[in-house]
C-alpha cells in the first residue's frame, strides 16, 4: 500500500508525474460531473483541463516555478481559483489511480494555488479571508472575536467543560462557520454544536471547548493558496497551524472532535505530522456518533414527527477525510464516515431515508460552497448549490412523510443549502446530523 | 488550435453556427467527449463546435422502447437515467463516462458487450443531423430498426466522423436490463482454438453476451500492480460473459467453459482463486471501473484481501510513460494469428515496445471482430515518426488480409490519407458523397479524406508521411 506520506517527498515530481500520466492516457473521465464543467462549459476548469494547463505552466521548469509568462492572469485565477475542491475528479481520476495516493488532483491544485498566490494572482476577495482570520479568528464577513465565547458559554451551560479551567482530554471544536451562524436565524447552526454537546453530555465522558481562544483551523487558507505568511496583514494557513498546536500542546488535548468536515480534514490531513508528534487524534462528529452507537454507549429513540430526510455527503467528509482515512488504511473510518450517516438515519423510527439515484457517497455531488468558492464566486458557487440542492428535492418528492428534510454534516453545506433552496422557492429544511440524532436521544428509552 | 469554441445548447443554434460558417467557409471541428484515438476531435483552426451542452434526454418511450436524446449526452449518463427504470442501451466502450452517443454514431465505436448487442448501427433508429449547408435533417426512420423505404441515410452518418453533418438527436432503441451477469477468463493454446470456441459455442446455441481474446501482455494491463497473470507460453487469454435469467447464465458458463476445456483450454491459475480474481480484475477493468454501483452486476471482491484498491489498476499505470499507440483494424478471423505475428515484426522493426493485442467480438452471433494491435508510444520524434510507420504498415496489412483498416477510431488524421488503399475507386465516390452534404467542405475538413483540408491551409497531419502528401 502506498503510504500517504510520500506526498511532500518530492511532490513536484509527483506532480509531473501525475499529470504526465493524465495527458497520456486522456480519458476525461473527471470532466462531465465538475461542478465546474457544468458551470462554465469549458474543459479548462475540469481536472483534466487544468493538468493540461499545468503542463504547459510547469514547461521547462524543475522546481515549483511556473512559466506565467504566457498566460493571462485573469484566465490563471478564474480557472484555478473557480473550484470547490470537491474531488470527484480525485474520485474518479482512472490514471492517477497510483498517484491518488502519492498526490491527488485536488493536492495538486492547491499547491498550484500556492504557487500563484505567491506570484500575485488569486481573487482579491480572498484577501478578506485572511485579514478575518488575522483580526478575529474568523474569515467569515461580520464575524466577531467573541462569536467562539458566546458558542463556549452555551456549551458550558450544557455540560461541556472549559478547556482553559478544567483538565480535558477531549475538545469540541467549534469551527468559524458554526461560530458566525450560531445566533442566526436564517442559518441556525449554533444548533449543531448544541447538539454535539447534548451528545458528548450524554456519554461518560468530559469534552472541553475552547472559547474566544478558539482559532481558525486554516483549512480555508490551505485550500485558498495562503500557505505562508504574505502580508502582514494577512493570516496564513501556517499562522494558523503553529497557533493551534502551541494551544493544543499547552492544554495537553488528545482528541479533537469537530461538526465541520473543514476542520476534520484540515486537522486530520493537513496536520498529520504535527498532530502525529502531539499524540492528538482528529474525529469528524459523524464519526464520533457512528462509534457510540456501535458501542452501545447511546441508543436512539423515535423522531418527534414522521420525516422523509435525504443525506448529503459533504465533499470534506467523504473524498477527503474517508479517503484520506483508506489511504491510512482505516477501512473502519470508511464506513463511519460514509455509510455511518445512512446507519444512523436509518435505525432512527419515523425517519424515512431516502437515497439520491447515482450520485450519494463517494459520487456524491458538491453543494458549491467549498475552498473559497462561496467566497470569491458566489454567484457560481450558488448555481452548483441549486444544481445539487435540487436534485436531493427530487429525491425527496418520492418520500412518504408530508415534513421533508436534507440532512448533511457540515455546516458549509448547510448554509449553501438552504440558500439554494430558498432560492429555488422551497420551503424545505436542513439540518445536521446531530440535531437528528440529538432530538432521537430524548426518545431513547 | 481552434480561432472559436461555441457550445450550442440546439439543433436551431447548430444550424445557425454552420450557417454563418458555411457563408463565410470557414471550418467547423465537432468535438464532444474528446476521447478520438485518430484525432478525429482535434481542430487546428476554424471553429470548434463542443456538443456537450446538447445533453439532455427528450423522451423515453416506455412502450416503444425508445430513448430520444440530445446527442451529447454520454453513454453512461443515458444509462444512469433509464436504469432506475430498468432499462439500458447496451452500447459499452471503454470510454463510455466520457464519450458521447454523436460521437458513438459518428465513429461506430466498439462495445465490449459486441457479440450480443453489436454496434450503434444495430440501436440507432434515426438521427437528426445539420448538413453542411445548414439544413436540418431528419434521417432513418423514426421508431423504427426496419424498414426498405428509402435510402437509409442514417447508417451513411455511421461512422461518418461529422464529415457529412452535425450530429444533434438521436432516437435508439433501448431494452430490458437482464437480472444478472457471470464471466470468466481461461486460456487457450492458440488463437485459433479461441475462435473455434466462439464458432462451437454458437452451433450449440450458446450466445455469449461479450468474448475477448487477449494476448498475454496486454492481459497485464488488466490487473492490479502486484497481482500476478498467469498464462502460459503461447496461451491467449479468452474472456466471455453471460448475462439474464441465472438457470441460463449457469449453464451457458458451464457449457462454454467445457468448450474452451474441450480445445485444451484452461482456466487461468488451474482452478485457484486467483483464476476467480483475474477474472474479476479483467472484468473490472474494461467494463465496471467508471461505474456507479447502480450499473453494477456484482460488487467487486477480493481486492481488500489483497491489499489492493480498486482504482489502483495497471492500465493508466502503465501508460505512465509511454501512451498507448494502436493501429485498431478488423480482419476476417482466419487472418488474425498472420496478423499477429506480423504484428511482433513490425514493431520490432520500428524498436516499439509490445502492448499487446485485443480481439472484441463485435457483431451479434457472429465472428466479426474488431482488433486492437497495441504498442507503447513515447515523447521522442523518433518514436512518434516510428509509430506512424508502424502504423502504415498495419493498415496496409488489414488491406492485404482482406480487412479494413479502421475498426472503431474513424479515419480521423491517421489512416485519411491512407484509406484510398482500401477503398480505392469507391473513395471518389465516397467525396462526391461528401460534396452533396457539404458543398464547401467546412465539416471536419482534413479528417477522413485527408489532403481535401488542404484548402483551407490546414496544416497536414505530422503523421502522414511525406510522400502520401504530395501523392
Amino acid at each position: 500500500m502506498i503510504e500517504a506520506e510520500a506526498v511532500t517527498e518530492d511532490i513536484w515530481a509527483e506532480v509531473d508525474k501525475s499529470v504526465e500520466s493524465c495527458s497520456l492516457t486522456h480519458c476525461g473521465f473527471c470532466t462531465f460531473e465538475c461542478p465546474m464543467y457544468k458551470e462554465f462549459g469549458f474543459e479548462s476548469y475540469t481536472s483534466r483541463g487544468k493538468k493540461l494547463l499545468i503542463k504547459n505552466l510547469r514547461k521547462g521548469r524543475d522546481e515549483d516555478i511556473l512559466n506565467l509568462s504566457e498566460f493571462s492572469p485573469n484566465d490563471l485565477e478564474k480557472e484555478f481559483f473557480a473550484c470547490t475542491l470537491c474531488g470527484y475528479c480525485d474520485f474518479i481520476c482512472a490514471p492517477s489511480s497510483d498517484s491518488q495516493a502519492a498526490v491527488r488532483n485536488t493536492q495538486i491544485f492547491e499547491e498550484i494555488r500556492a504557487l500563484l498566490v505567491e506570484n500575485g494572482i488569486f481573487p482579491e476577495e480572498d484577501v478578506e479571508l485572511c485579514k478575518g482570520i488575522k483580526n478575529h479568528f474568523n474569515p467569515w464577513k461580520g464575524a466577531r472575536r467573541t462569536d467562539k465565547k458566546n458558542v463556549a458559554k452555551e456549551l458550558i451551560g450544557l455540560g461541556m467543560k472549559d478547556a482553559e479551567k478544567d483538565s480535558v482530554n477531549s475538545i469540541l471544536y467549534v469551527g468559524c462557520t458554526t461560530a458566525s451562524f450560531a445566533k442566526s436565524t436564517d442559518f441556525p447552526l449554533g444548533n449543531i454544536v448544541k447538539s454535539a454537546a447534548k451528545i458528548l453530555s450524554s456519554v461518560d465522558q468530559d469534552v472541553g471547548v475552547l472559547g474566544k481562544e478558539e482559532m481558525c483551523c486554516g483549512g480555508i487558507l490551505k485550500r485558498t493558496g495562503f500557505v505562508t505568511a504574505h502580508n502582514p496583514h494577512w493570516s496564513s494557513f501556517e499562522e494558523c497551524m503553529t497557533k493551534n498546536l502551541d494551544l493544543f500542546e499547552r492544554l495537553e488535548i488528545q482528541e479533537i472532535i469537530t461538526a465541520c468536515p473543514g476542520c476534520a480534514k484540515t486537522f486530520a490531513e493537513d496536520y498529520k505530522d504535527e498532530m502525529e508528534d502531539l499524540g492528538i487524534k482528529t474525529v469528524h462528529l459523524v464519526e464520533k456518533m457512528v462509534e457510540l452507537l456501535d458501542e452501545g454507549t447511546i441508543s436512539l429513540g423515535e423522531f418527534p414527527i414522521p420525516m422523509t430526510v435525504t443525506f448529503h455527503d459533504p465533499c470534506h467528509l467523504v473524498r477527503h477525510l474517508a479517503r484520506f482515512r483508506q489511504l491510512e488504511g482505516n477501512e473502519y473510518g470508511v464506513e463511519k464516515v460514509v455509510e455511518g450517516p445512512r446507519k444512523v438515519l436509518k435505525a432512527i423510527p419515523n425517519i424515512e431515508f431516502m437515497e439520491v439515484p447515482i450520485y450519494h457517497g463517494f459520487r456524491s455531488h458538491c453543494c458549491g460552497s467549498g475552498a473559497g468558492l462561496n467566497n470569491a464566486f458566489h454567484e457560481n458557487a450558488l448555481n452548483v448549490g441549486k444544481r445539487r440542492a435540487a436534485e436531493l428535492e427530487d429525491c425527496l418528492e418520492k418520500g412518504n412523510h408530508e415534513e421533508k428534510a436534507i440532512v448533511t454534516a457540515c455546516p458549509f453545506c448547510n448554509i449553501m443549502l438552504r440558500e439554494a433552496l430558498r432560492q429555488l422557492g422551497s420551503e424545505k429544511n436542513v439540518y445536521d446530523i446531530a440535531e437528528i440524532v440529538g432530538e432521537a436521544l430524548d426518545g431513547a428509552v | 488550435m481552434p480561432d472559436i469554441i461555441v457550445q450550442p445548447p440546439d439543433t436551431e443554434d447548430v444550424k445557425k453556427i454552420v450557417e454563418i460558417a458555411n457563408n463565410h467557409k470557414i471550418p467547423v471541428f465537432t468535438r464532444a467527449g474528446g476521447t478520438s484515438m485518430a484525432g478525429g476531435s482535434v481542430a487546428r483552426k476554424g471553429i470548434l463546435l463542443d456538443t456537450r451542452k446538447m445533453n439532455r434526454i427528450l423522451e423515453i418511450d416506455e412502450e416503444n422502447l425508445t430513448v430520444t436524446v440530445q446527442a451529447g449526452i454520454p453513454i453512461q449518463t443515458l444509462n444512469e437515467a433509464l436504469v432506475e427504470r430498468g432499462y439500458w442501451v447496451p452500447l459499452d466502450p471503454e470510454s463510455k463516462a466520457t464519450t458521447t452517443i454523436g460521437t458513438n454514431i459518428a465513429l461506430r465505436s466498439d462495445s465490449t458487450f459486441g457479440i450480443r448487442y453489436g454496434k450503434v448501427e444495430q440501436w440507432l433508429c434515426s438521427c437528426e443531423i445539420v448538413t453542411g449547408k445548414g439544413d436540418i435533417i431528419d434521417v432513418g426512420h423514426n421508431k423504427t430498426l426496419i424498414s426498405s423505404s428509402g435510402y437509409h441515410l442514417h447508417w451513411l452518418i455511421i461512422s461518418s466522423e461529422g464529415t457529412l453533418g452535425i450530429i444533434t438527436e438521436a432516437t435508439l432503441r433501448i431494452i430490458p436490463r437482464p437480472p444478472m451477469r457471470m464471466w470468466a477468463l481461461m486460456q487457450v493454446p492458440s488463437l485459433e482454438k479461441g475462435v473455434q470456441c466462439v464458432i462451437e459455442a454458437h452451433r450449440r446455441g450458446i450466445f455469449p453476451e461479450s468474448v475477448n481474446i487477449l494476448d498475454k501482455e496486454r492481459l497485464i494491463n488488466y490487473s492490479h500492480p502486484g497481482s500476478t497473470v498467469d498464462i502460459r507460453r503461447g496461451h491467449f487469454g479468452i474472456g466471455y460473459s453471460f448475462s439474464g435469467e441465472e438457470v441460463i447464465v449457469s449453464c451457458s458458463m458451464q457449457k462454454m467453459g467445457e468448450i474452451i476445456q474441450d480445445r485444451g483450454g484452461r482456466s487461468l491459475a488451474e482452478g485457484r482463486k486467483d483464476s476467480i480474481l483475474a477474472s474479476n480484475d479483467w472484468w473490472d477493468h474494461k467494463h465496471v471501473v467508471v461505474e456507479p454501483p447502480e450499473l453494477q452486476y456484482e460488487s467487486r471482491n477480493g481486492l481488500e484481501e489483497r491489499g489492493l484498491k480498486e482504482f489502483e489498476q495497471n492500465w493508466p499505470i502503465l501508460q505512465r510513460k509511454k501512451r498507448f499507440g494502436a493501429a485498431g483494424m478488423s480482419l476476417p478471423i482466419g487472418r488474425i494469428p498472420e496478423a499477429y505475428q506480423y504484428f511482433h515484426k513490425t514493431a520490432k522493426k520500428y524498436n516499439l515496445e509490445i502492448f499487446g493485442m485485443n480481439v472484441y467480438f463485435q457483431l451479434p452471433n457472429a465472428t466479426h471482430v474488431s482488433i486492437s494491435f497495441a504498442v507503447k508510444v513515447g515523447d521522442s520524434q523518433e518514436e512518434v515518426d516510428n509509430f506512424y510507420k508502424y502504423h502504415r504498415e498495419m493498415s496496409e496489412l488489414a488491406v492485404r488480409l482482406e480487412g479494413s483498416m479502421s475498426a472503431y477510431p474513424g479515419d480521423g488524421e491517421v489512416t485519411s490519407s491512407l484509406n484510398k488503399i482500401e477503398h480505392k475507386e469507391a473513395r471518389e465516390y465516397m467525396c462526391d458523397i461528401k460534396r452533396i452534404f457539404d458543398p464547401n467542405n467546412i465539416l471536419n475538413p482534413g479528417k477522413k479524406f485527408g489532403e481535401t483540408g488542404k484548402e483551407y491551409g490546414l496544416e497536414p497531419s505530422p503523421w502522414i508521411p511525406p510522400e502520401e502528401v504530395t501523392a
